[in-house]
């Protein structure tokens, strides 16, 4: 993706803008995050890519194909979910897939295959109506599933799930993404992203703000601090502040504001005062906290 | 195109609606049929069948209607048309295969009903007018006031198709059809008697009723067949106009 705009036109008059100029890139293989706060875009990109909606301008390709002209040379080779199932409630979830393997003149079996990789064979003849969120959110990835596809798009795959089946889900994409395929996953679930991607892209308001590996995003927002537990942690404070060290202290433990390579320096002055830790550890942050600090939202 | 053509019609064969329509169709066909049978007195001619099925004409081109703006009215209340297109991203190619399973199965669907309501009406018609000779009944032109209605029908499945697409449901295609038909075409009769010639209903009953003595006298039934043509051609065209540009939301 390259400049990629898209404005809405609002019914009262004016337009609101869902992206303003996001460049995009994802490598082939492995799993992709694609994370943002709600309205950042991530849908509406999806849509783009998949032909389901005009970008204002820019470009937009997938698999080499310009998606909104060629996009038919290659949705063989892409499997999809974009927002919540879309599914006909009335026929079975064997129906909706039998008819969705149809139009690619793919086998029953693989119907079959699908449904049992998503856990979904038992309840497959029952009416889609019956069926729980989450069941529908399987069926519809049994859908995306059903191509064999090498890209996937996925636009919050793990919505409805329960923790189970959450954790299905992660094991069956970083499968799918061992066999050389290509996963590119929407979610809020942040923990669940830095389980499960290799990479990610951060979104904010229609651009993007962050780009790369998970351990590297998480390395860059870390080592600027070390936190430190002890029995008496506000002496431990005092200490630290008189050794002309920035500390904060927070949830009975204090966050030293030094690269962690020199945390010995500071078991070095604690000690030094009679103050023992029982734990000295670079201040790690997680996925959350750098999407949190990159997109300005606040935390819960 | 072929299999995107063979997945809607499965997809339409299956729809619980229609099978419910065509049931309670069929039963109600037979309780008239059984009903003409129990109150005949013996003068329901073979000839009076075609008059029954004239009188059939309206309930089968609502049934049309009814099966061209559902084909594709359900799909965006339950928003498969959208994943549909994450399989086959031509949408000419999806209206158009669409367009077609609707106007097959309105074609299947009609002649099956007029075929159960020949066969309901054939035991009882065996009767002989009791004003004079009894009117001639022909088989070849049975069977052509038939196929006049299944063309209609289809005309009327188009039209309401193209209403579904353009407002996005069922509702939106049965209560323009009858904005349509009761006040666009009640305000021509009414302020422009002239223009009533171009009017729907006028060329739809042109060409059911197909001879020479019909209403509409200005138009043979090839002309209108041709003129109710164009305007369905006209209301798909406008149709895959406005899916073409349409945002998939």
């Amino acid at each position: 993706m390259r400049g990629l705009k898209k404005d809405y036109r609002r019914l009262r008059g004016g337009t609101t803008r869902a992206l303003d100029g996001l460049d995009l890139e994802v490598e082939a293989g492995g799993v992709f995050g694609f994370l943002g706060p709600n309205g950042s875009g991530k849908t509406t990109t999806f849509r783009c890519l998949l032909g389901l909606a005009r970008p204002t301008s820019g470009t937009c390709r997938i698999l080499g194909a310009d998606s909104q002209r060629d996009l038919h040379r290659v949705v063989a080779r892409v499997g999809s979910i974009v927002e919540t199932p879309a599914l006909f409630p009335t026929f079975s979830g064997r129906r909706n897939l039998e008819l969705l393997a149809a139009l690619h003149d793919l086998p029953d079996t693989r119907v079959e295959e699908v449904l049992e990789s998503v856990g979904l064979a038992d309840r497959a003849r029952h009416a889609v109506k019956t069926y729980s969120l989450g069941m529908r959110q399987r069926l519809a990835l049994a859908g995306a599933l059903l191509k064999d596809p090498e890209l996937l798009l996925l636009d919050e795959p793990a919505n409805g799930l329960d923790p189970a089946g959450i954790r299905e889900v992660r094991e069956l994409l970083r499968s799918l993404a061992r066999e050389g395929r290509t996963v590119v996953v929407s979610s809020h679930i942040l923990s669940e992203v830095q389980l499960m991607c290799d990479r990610v892209a951060i979104v904010s308001r229609g651009r993007l703000v962050a780009q790369g590996d998970v351990d590297d995003l998480l390395r860059r927002a870390q080592g600027s601090g070390v936190l430190v537990r002890l029995d008496d942690p506000a002496r431990g404070a005092e200490v630290l502040r008189a050794a002309g060290m920035e500390t904060t202290e927070s949830d009975g433990a204090l966050r030293v504001a030094i690269p962690p390579r020199e945390a010995a320096g500071v078991a070095r002055t604690l000690a030094g005062s009679g103050l023992y830790p029982y734990e000295l550890r670079p201040d790690e942050v997680d996925l959350e906290t750098v999407f949190l600090e990159l997109t300005g939202e606040q935390a819960p | 195109m072929t299999r995107l053509f063979g997945s809607e019609m499965t997809r339409l064969a299956s729809r619980r609606l229609f099978r419910w329509l065509l049931i309670l169709f069929i039963g109600g066909l037979v309780l008239i049929g059984v009903l003409i049978y129990v109150n005949d007195d013996g003068a329901f001619t073979r000839a009076e069948m075609s008059d029954a099925m004239l009188g059939l004409a309206f309930p089968l081109l609502m049934f049309g209607w009814l099966v061209g703006a559902s084909a594709i009215g359900a799909e965006w209340g339950h928003r498969t048309v959208s994943a549909l297109l994450t399989w086959e991203p031509r949408r000419s190619r999806v209206l158009v295969a669409k367009a077609a399973a609707a106007s097959v199965c309105t074609v299947l669907w009609v002649v099956a009903l007029q075929i159960v309501f020949t066969a309901v009406l054939l035991p009882t018609a065996t009767g002989e007018s009791a004003f004079g000779p009894t009117p001639a009944f022909s088989w070849g032109e049975y069977a052509e006031l038939g196929g006049r209605i299944v063309l209609v029908a289809v005309v009327a499945s188009l039209l309401g198709f193209g209403l579904a697409t353009i407002g996005k449901n069922t509702g939106a295609a049965l209560g323009g059809g009858m904005a349509y038909l009761l006040i666009v075409e009640s305000l021509v009769r009414a302020y422009k008697p002239s223009w009533s010639d171009w009017l729907l209903s006028t060329n739809m009953v042109r060409v059911i009723e197909g001879s020479a003595d019909a209403t509409l006298q200005s138009r043979t039934t090839t002309e209108a067949a041709v003129l109710l043509g164009a305007y369905a051609a006209g209301m798909f065209l406008l149709a895959l106009w406005f899916f073409r540009r349409r945002e998939m939301v």
